[in-house]
């Protein structure tokens, strides 16, 4: 073991000799210390008093949005906003006063302003207003003895030349808070970033942000900021990084369908919604409602309380998308889907008929028609709205038939758009009332239930897909609004294609039937929507009417005496042309009494939609009856019966043995 | 009888390692007072002197452990440490974007600290038992080098770059230590020219990737880690040649520098203490290698001197990479600085290995 005693004492030896190499390599640390303390001692001294190398952002343009024509739907410009550093600022009562007349801003909202910046940590910017004018950026830069510590700080406003058209869907923009800084915590956002807040500004935030370049800035003593050379000296790099534009988005959105349904809805003074879809792929055309906002008033930087509070606390829900968020009993309008049922089942027929009676008696109570209709047949049930031929269709049907009829065509889900928020609406059927009552269904309920009344709720999205669906033969695409993002280099980084949803499995011929009696609903006498054909096309559609409030005594108060918020809210869902459908619209008019008070609406975009796109002439169908042209009655209390038949919510009556 | 032993061992005691521990943890406490002051000092100092209570405890117990059982139970300790390894990926707790936590009850530790130890463990009983002499070729590595992969491996995953990089740091020292054949010098250099930009691409996760670019070209990345570089460097360099003083540095203090009291610790030391403070610092360190390394001559097998050695590099490791990150010498990597950093892994590891040296250093005495 002599080899090994020799061994180890060689290592004993070696050992010492590292002491050498620890030395070298502390020497090295040594020498980095001396050339930062010593030789780069002084300059780093001064960076570090008052901290004067800042880090400042540079926001990118965040990426444009276009409508499918290329329209510029939503752009950025750039804006200019005050900041404060609280540390150069003198806070005396004199120069609060200067700044305050040269921002014109309120004592109240100056005094809110100047306590956060006495607040913050002192080298922190507070921003004291943003998006300021030419005229105080110059007051402010051209005296800036006046002001230290007060400049102006370069950032991007969000700019919507559409205003208030579609904004619930556009979404707006402002600074990332607490909560969105976590979920967003992958892509390394900073206070003060800005994000997409609701609708697609923020489903496609990631791609319309771009990023956030940053540069360095120098500080000078008196709070003045300057790029500095000197900076790039000291640290031997190019002391700034480019902000990267974001991607554009393009969208299927049609806004000069857009204009049209706008004008609309606000020429008959509406709140509520429309949807336009295009029936061969999704692609949504046209998606706002009523009341809305223009998005530019509360995206940016800072959103004036004042504005917020006003929108946020209004009762009628200006921020809210209705089309994709609320869902609402369908009414009528579900009456194609039933008919649909009842002859794919075989239960009903083209030749079928019912007398109408006027009302139908199930136990003790009375099911009420709007109307005693006499003979109807399948098309004139669809034509004139009859009630009491689809009591009889429900009751040989029953609510799980039903049920599976109209979830073929998208109903009771969710329809999948990429927005947040969608509502999946509902669809009953016995399981659904079993777990969510524990008691079984009631036939009586099944009557309400096939006139879309009681349990059915639906979005105007649903409905204008599954009326999309109806047209086309069966197919619900997965509606959706953007067709591809494109980034600054001009690359596809996504693209969208349309996506089968539901098929509903039906005979077109049952389809075709359906579909006769919503052309006849328009363009035919006694049709509900007769007063609101066009001159241009015979579309197809169907009125309905949903009930809002239940009523003992219905029949004592007529719909259009009631008061606003108890009104029946009306629905028409069309589509053109009636053979082979290119766009289906949906409409609700609030509190609107009926479903023929909307319709004007539909017809509005759908001729908007001919005038752009044009269909061949056989399959225009132009009504032989042509229509005076004529306006919806705006005041309510006006109207004519006429106008709004077939949209009275049938009555149910409790009948005493 | 009782008193001859116990003279004994107080005139082996490697007494001058002990007092430089207990100077570097001085120092700590203090920059550590000054760099937490805005956020509960007092809190952090107090559990900072408690956690090295315990670790002096446990240290000052391994000193009397029979070399001969740490010898046999070498293998076992390490592969304790991979199950460990393995446990904090399945189970562990993640802090800071990676898992590198496990709990027992009150108690959590860092298991990586722990593998670190237990490498040198592995390599210096596969060393001992070697009875080739060295030098060492590529083929007589092969084994203890996929011995230790898989705890390279286990770290790097979680992903604790610098806790790897100080494993393989320590790892290569000891065999450079042993001895290696030229020739596997020319293909061990050949090998890490190819797989370096490999592992940099493929080996590497993203914000690693991002922290050697930023090493590279600091304005690559102002807003992140490539900031934390700069301001680092602000703070290291406004100390000058005496400091600003105690308690009145300002980088560190208004919270530029991240991890200040952690990673970052010896930046608040050179901005306050300047050149000359951070020379005592340093020289304190040189120190402590110097006074372990002497033990490496005071051991009295192969087994020993390589423990020895190797717990010496991994001090060594630690010193060099924290102290070359905040003066921007290195890119920035998660390694603690040994009896300065705040955290009770970090300074359990340093006790626990200068009980070891320790000892080590008795021995010679004893038998």
């Amino acid at each position: 073991m002599i080899g090994r005693e020799q061994e180890t004492r060689k290592f004993r030896d070696r050992a010492a000799w590292f002491n050498f190499v620890v030395l070298f390599f502390f020497g090295l640390v040594v020498l980095r210390l001396y050339h930062l303390q010593v030789m780069m001692g002084s300059e780093l001294r001064r960076y570090s008093e008052a901290n004067r190398l800042k880090k400042e952002k540079l926001f990118p343009p965040r990426g444009i949005i276009y409508d499918r024509d290329g329209k510029v739907i939503v752009d950025s410009r750039a804006s200019f906003d005050v900041v404060m550093i609280a540390q150069y600022y003198p806070f005396t009562e004199k120069v609060d006063k200067r700044l305050r007349k040269v921002l014109g801003m309120s004592e109240e909202d100056f005094e809110r302003k100047i306590r956060k910046a006495r607040k913050e940590k002192s080298f922190h910017p507070v921003l004291i207003e943003s998006d300021v004018s030419k005229d105080v950026i110059a007051a402010i830069e051209m005296d800036t003895e006046e002001f230290p510590g007060v400049y102006i700080e370069a950032s991007v406003q969000r700019r919507y030349p559409y205003e208030a058209i579609s904004s619930q869907v556009l979404g707006y923009v402002g600074e990332v808070n607490d909560k969105e800084i976590k979920s967003y915590s992958r892509f390394g956002l900073e206070m003060g970033d800005y994000v997409g807040k609701v609708g697609l500004e923020k489903t496609y935030d990631e791609y319309l942000r771009g990023v956030v370049g940053a540069g360095y800035v120098e500080v000078d003593a008196r709070g003045r900021r300057r790029r500095t050379e000197e900076g790039k000296k000291l640290f031997g790099f190019a002391a700034q990084t480019e902000p990267v534009e974001g991607s554009a988005l393009h969208l299927t959105l049609d806004m000069d369908l857009g204009v049209a349904a706008y004008e609309a809805m606000k020429k008959n003074e509406f709140n509520g919604s429309v949807v336009a879809l295009d029936p061969r792929n999704g692609e949504v055309l046209v998606m706002l409602n009523f009341p809305t906002y223009d998005p530019e008033t509360i995206s940016g930087r800072e959103v004036s309380s004042k504005v917020w509070a006003q929108l946020s606390q209004d009762e009628q829900r200006p921020l809210r998308n209705r089309a994709i968020m609320d869902h609402y009993p369908p009414g009528s309008t579900f009456k194609l889907f039933m008919a649909v049922a009842g002859m794919a089942e075989g239960l009903i027929h083209k030749d079928t008929k019912v007398d109408c009676k006027g009302y139908m008696r199930l136990g003790n109570r009375k099911f009420h028609c709007w109307k005693k209709h006499g003979i109807v047949d399948l098309t004139r049930s669809i034509k004139e709205s009859c009630d009491f031929f689809y009591y009889k269709v429900g009751l040989d049907l029953g609510v799980d038939l039903m049920a599976r009829y109209a979830r073929m065509f998208g109903l009771g889900e969710k329809t999948g758009i990429n927005l947040p928020g969608e509502e999946s609406g509902l669809i009953p059927d016995s399981k659904w009332k079993m777990e969510r009552y524990q008691t079984p269904w009631q036939k009586g309920e099944t009557l309400p239930t096939v006139i879309g009344q009681s349990f059915v709720l639906a979005t105007p999205l649903q409905m204008a897909n599954a009326f999309a669906a109806l047209g086309n033969g069966g197919f619900a695409y997965r509606p959706y609004l953007v067709k591809r993002i494109v980034n600054q280099k001009d690359e596809v980084v996504r693209e969208f294609k349309p996506e089968l949803h539901r098929r509903a499995q039906v005979d077109p011929q049952i389809l075709d039937l359906a579909k006769q009696g919503a052309y006849e609903v328009v363009n035919e006498p006694k049709g509900t929507a007769w007063w609101s054909r066009s001159r241009m096309i015979g579309f197809a559609g169907k009125t309905g009417t949903s009930q809002v409030r239940r009523f003992d005594n219905i029949k004592a108060i007529k719909c259009p005496e009631m008061p606003y918020a108890d009104r029946h809210h009306g629905w028409f869902v069309a589509f053109a042309p009636k053979k082979n459908p290119q766009i289906a619209v949906a409409v609700v008019a609030e509190h609107n009494c009926g479903g023929a008070r909307a319709a004007p609406v539909a017809r509005d975009v759908i001729e908007a939609f001919v005038k752009k796109y044009p269909i061949p002439e056989e399959e225009l169908l132009i009504p032989k009856a042509l229509p005076a042209p004529r306006e919806v009655a705006k005041d309510i209390k006006a109207v004519t019966p006429a106008e709004i038949e077939g949209d009275e919510v049938p009555l149910v009556e409790e009948v005493d043995e | 009888m009782l008193e001859s032993e116990t003279q004994k061992v107080i005139r082996s005691f490697n007494i001058e390692l002990v007092v430089t521990v207990f100077g570097l943890f001085m120092i700590g406490l203090f920059t550590l007072y000054s760099a937490t002051e805005a956020q509960g000092a007092h809190a952090l100092v107090k559990s900072q002197i408690f956690r090295f209570l315990f670790g002096l405890l446990l240290g000052a117990g391994l000193i009397f452990v029979d070399s001969q059982i740490l010898y046999r139970f070498s293998y076992l300790f390490y592969a304790i440490t991979l199950v460990l390894l393995v446990l904090v990926l399945v189970a562990g707790h993640s802090g800071g974007g990676s898992q590198r936590w496990i709990g027992f009850g009150p108690v959590r530790i860092q298991p990586s600290e722990l593998a670190k130890i237990g490498a040198v463990f592995l390599f210096a009983r596969y060393f001992a038992d070697d009875k080739k002499p060295p030098p060492y070729t590529l083929q007589r590595l092969l084994v203890p080098g996929l011995l230790i992969a898989p705890a390279a491996a286990l770290i790097l995953i979680q992903p604790d770059l610098g806790t790897c990089g100080i494993l393989c740091l320590t790892a290569g020292s000891m065999v450079l230590f042993l001895g290696v054949d030229w020739k596997s010098w020319v293909i061990i250099g050949l090998i890490a020219a190819i797989a370096l930009p490999l592992g940099y691409t493929y080996g590497l996760k993203e914000y690693q990737r991002n922290r050697v670019r930023t090493f590279m070209n600091p304005a690559g990345d102002p807003r992140g880690t490539g900031y934390n570089a700069i301001q680092s460097k602000i703070a290291v360099g406004s100390g000058r040649v005496m400091g600003k003083g105690y308690l009145k540095g300002t980088q560190a203090r208004l919270n530029f520098i991240p991890e200040q009291h952690t990673d970052f610790i010896f930046s608040v030391l050179a901005e306050e203490r300047g050149f000359v403070g951070s020379l005592i610092l340093i020289i304190l360190y040189f120190l402590y290698c110097m006074f372990a390394l002497r033990t490496v001559t005071r051991a009295r097998d192969q087994f020993e001197i390589l423990l020895a050695f190797g717990l010496t590099s991994i001090m060594f490791w630690h010193v060099f990479v924290n102290l070359g990150m905040v003066v921007g010498l290195l890119p920035i990597v998660g390694v603690t600085l040994p009896f300065m950093s705040f955290g009770g892994s970090s300074i359990l590891t340093f006790l626990l290995i200068t009980g070891l040296i320790l000892n080590i250093s008795r021995k010679r005495y004893i038998f």
